[in-house]
């Protein structure tokens, strides 16, 4: 039974397109994934692709002006504003991107605990510190006295404090140095093998291939593929062109530069996203295309036949 | 034409740490260097002290046996940042930011994707892939010898990446402008540059 | 569609049409505010003096207007002022170096350390009192806080990253003023200045009525309350109510008008 699942997921905005003129800018369209206990899921995707707003549609952190449509299940029962919230910080937690979160005029230990007082809450502080090569010394510091590497493990460290069951990442790593971001999503890792859920948020494909167990693609608001990390071992074993385009342009790999970009917001091609960059679009791919099972994963392409080997 | 840094030593307060000690870099145009360290180390500083957007503590840094800061107008050394959307003035239309650079020749702007259309918008309808390709536009004025990119595709996704190097690796050998490159991907320094070089003291 | 931003320029648009009716309207009754009948003395209102009459059988109405023009002109020309000083101050402050940056502060300081209504009588009674006490007073004791805005916002917009590159790619510092600065700063004036009108009206009114602003013989809102406070027992409610009331519905109403500009130019509440 997954921990999480998403279905169908729609997130809109209303906004000022001229001076005087209110419209709604569909950002996300439709979004499918789901997360089992212990299981660490990569979400890859390039900025503008809806991967941050997906995690705040978890969380029932959008924006005011923002407004969602969609199935969103937690423990297989729905999650909805009111229940997020009871579970939001304790079963369900977001582990931020900047260190910047952190409360400039409160100590470390403070903000891993919560505030709790007495002993059990001190020693519990003390021994996730610990785990995560942090003294006790550490609880007694603010946060500009703590160097970047330390400060996220302090983010991290709050986190895991209340044994959360859904643990959402959203880039945890970048200006991280490989070493660095390697140990990171190693914490992250440990988390699942006591059998959280970990969604982690990246634009780093290769990261998520060595670390995470599957790797959903995101596009112009689309999931559009849904692969295991190793299937992104050789080109072959992806399912739609756009993930195959990907893996072409890592530097690893052929660095090539395929043509065209994502589509702006307000742009809604007929039928698949992809196709206007598409090599081997037909007139098929103008009707809507649903996201079907392929191989084990997800593809959101009708001509899926044509990358079935 | 060279660029250098001699014995530069920086630190941001007095009291706070040592970024960088007794610093030693050579540049000549023709080469792609690849700077390589882990973070915290101080390569976007060096970086902003070799463009002259901050002074070096002691050291001197030279263009053509020239201090960096005796360049007045369009400075030879240009740097592309990480973060395109905080040098890119949000209340201003993209035309007005890029033409500050001076008149770009139409094989740039093609180069690097950019549509006439984003033209007339403001930063904040833009991605920051599509941002980023006017900052590097921006960077390659008429008179730049030497350009200075901090990790200025980490947040773009690999197509684009492969894109904008793609067009920027001819343009730089037809030009023969010098690049320092800053990256946290091996794999992409070793595509991109003739050397490295690492920053490890500290 | 009726959206807020609509709604706002509704607003906007009423409040300025309202503040000109009054300025105008005010100025050509001028006369009228001054005739005195002394068979017309002390009416309440009826459909010949809407606002009744006081004990010289002078019109209220007339004078209440009157007085809303004088105030609203006054209120004016020192917001106008106060924002002008605010931003050749604040602007001195953030570009000229730490000496002169500290002498601003300090003074910012100063004069945010006394009183409000105490500087403002302190100032007015120095100069004379009259209406260039008051102008003067006014101006004086309302730059301050909207000097420290314009001193941190120039300040932040020195080191932002686009002036910065701007600078590098060779552009002048007159343009780098023109293009990069001014349209930051526009709001943060407008704004200023929008809110501040209503603080000089309520002041002018005040130290009028309490003696240290207007003369007598001027049709000021504060001098018709001061007036009124004497007939009050004696049961003429409109002398005071009536007046008091138009003066706070101008205030208020250019309060909201402030405080809808300023929602406007808050990204974080400017697609709602």
């Amino acid at each position: 039974m997954p921990l999480l699942k998403v279905e169908n997921l729609s997130i809109s905005f209303r906004q000022y397109t001229k001076a005087f003129q209110q419209t709604a800018l569909i950002v996300v369209r439709a979004l499918d994934l789901s997360i089992n206990p212990g299981e660490m899921v990569a979400i890859v995707g390039s900025s503008g692709s809806g991967k941050s707003l997906l995690a705040h549609a978890i969380l029932g952190i959008l924006p005011y002006n923002a407004s969602m449509a969609g199935r969103l299940y937690y423990d297989d029962k729905p999650l909805d504003k009111k229940r997020v919230e009871t579970l939001r910080g304790k079963e369900i937690v977001l582990v931020p991107q900047g260190i910047t979160y952190l409360d400039p005029l409160m100590k470390a230990g403070r903000q891993i605990h919560n505030g709790q007082r007495g002993k059990a809450a001190h020693q519990k502080t003390l021994s996730i510190l610990s785990r995560y090569g942090l003294d006790e010394k550490t609880a007694e510091r603010y946060p500009f006295e703590l160097s970047g590497g330390m400060a996220r493990r302090v983010l991290i460290s709050s986190a895991v404090y209340s044994e959360p069951r859904l643990v959402i990442a959203d880039e945890p790593t970048p200006g991280l140095h490989i070493q660095a971001a390697r140990r990171v999503l190693g914490h992250f890792r440990e988390m699942a093998e006591k059998d959280a859920g970990v969604l982690l948020i990246t634009h780093d494909l290769e990261l998520a291939r060595q670390t995470c167990d599957r790797i959903v693609v995101f596009y112009a608001g689309y999931t559009i593929e849904e692969a295991l990390a190793r299937d992104f071992d050789q080109v072959e074993t992806l399912r739609h062109p756009y993930t195959r385009a990907l893996w072409q342009a890592m530097p690893q790999n052929r660095f090539s530069a395929e043509d065209g970009r994502q589509p702006a917001a307000h742009i809604n091609p007929e039928g698949c996203i992809y196709a206007p960059r598409c090599k081997d679009a037909s007139d098929l791919c103008r009707q809507s295309i649903p996201y079907q099972p392929l191989r084990g994963g997800y593809v959101r392409c009708i001509r899926k036949e044509h990358y079935d080997t | 034409m060279i660029l250098e840094a001699n014995d530069i030593s920086f630190r941001y307060h007095i009291g706070s740490a040592q970024i960088l000690s007794q610093f030693n870099i050579r540049l000549q145009r023709d080469e792609r260097v690849g700077l390589v360290a882990p973070s915290g180390y101080g390569k976007t500083t060096l970086l902003k002290i070799l463009a002259g957007y901050e002074n070096a503590d002691s050291g001197s840094v030279l263009l053509d046996g020239r201090p960096i800061q005796d360049y007045k107008g369009y400075c030879p050394v240009q740097m592309i940042f990480q973060h395109p959307e905080t040098v890119l003035n949000p209340r201003l239309k993209l035309a007005v930011s890029l033409k500050e650079a001076g008149l770009l020749p139409r094989r740039i702007l093609d180069g690097l994707g950019i549509e006439d259309d984003w033209l007339t918008r403001y930063p904040a309808e833009l991605s920051g892939g599509e941002l980023q390709r006017f900052c590097i536009a921006r960077a390659l004025g008429e008179q730049t010898v030497f350009l200075l990119a901090d990790e200025i595709s980490t947040m773009l996704d690999l197509i684009t990446q492969a894109q904008i190097w793609d067009f920027l690796l001819k343009e730089l050998e037809m030009r023969h402008i010098g690049l320092l490159a800053v990256s946290h991907t091996m794999e992409l320094i070793q595509r991109l540059t003739t050397r490295t070089v690492t920053l490890d003291q500290r | 569609m009726m959206n807020r931003r609509r709604r706002t320029l509704l607003l906007l648009l009423f409040a300025i049409i309202f503040l000109s009716a009054i300025t105008i309207a005010g100025a050509m009754l001028e006369e009228r505010a001054t005739l005195t009948d002394f068979t017309q003395k002390n009416l309440p209102p009826d459909r010949t003096h809407l606002f009744g009459t006081d004990f010289m059988g002078r019109d209220m109405f007339a004078r209440t207007i009157s007085g809303l023009s004088l105030s609203i002109r006054i209120g004016l020309l020192t917001a106008l002022i106060s924002t002008l000083i605010a931003f050749l101050l604040g602007t001195a402050a953030a570009t000229l170096g730490k000496g002169v940056d500290a002498t601003i502060s300090w003074l910012i300081d100063l004069t945010m350390g006394i009183p409000h209504i105490l500087l403002l009588i302190l100032i007015s009674f120095a100069v004379g009192k009259g209406f260039m006490g008051v102008l003067i007073g006014i101006t004086l004791s309302h730059w301050m806080s909207l000097a420290r805005i314009i001193r941190s916002e120039v300040m932040q917009l020195q080191h932002s990253g686009y002036i910065r590159v701007a600078e590098k790619l060779g552009v002048r510092k007159a343009l780098i003023v023109q293009r990069h600065m001014l349209p930051h700063l526009m709001p943060q004036l407008m704004i200023g200045f929008v809110l501040l009108f209503p603080h000089a009206i309520l002041h002018e009114a005040s130290i009028t009525f309490l003696g240290f602003g207007l003369s007598p013989e001027q049709p000021a809102i504060g001098i018709i309350l001061a007036e009124s406070m004497r007939y009050l027992t004696m049961g003429y409610w409109w002398l005071a109510a009536l007046p008091g009331l138009m003066l706070i519905i101008t205030v208020l109403l250019f309060n909201l008008a402030g405080k809808a500009l300023v929602k406007l130019n808050n990204p974080a509440s400017a697609h709602l």
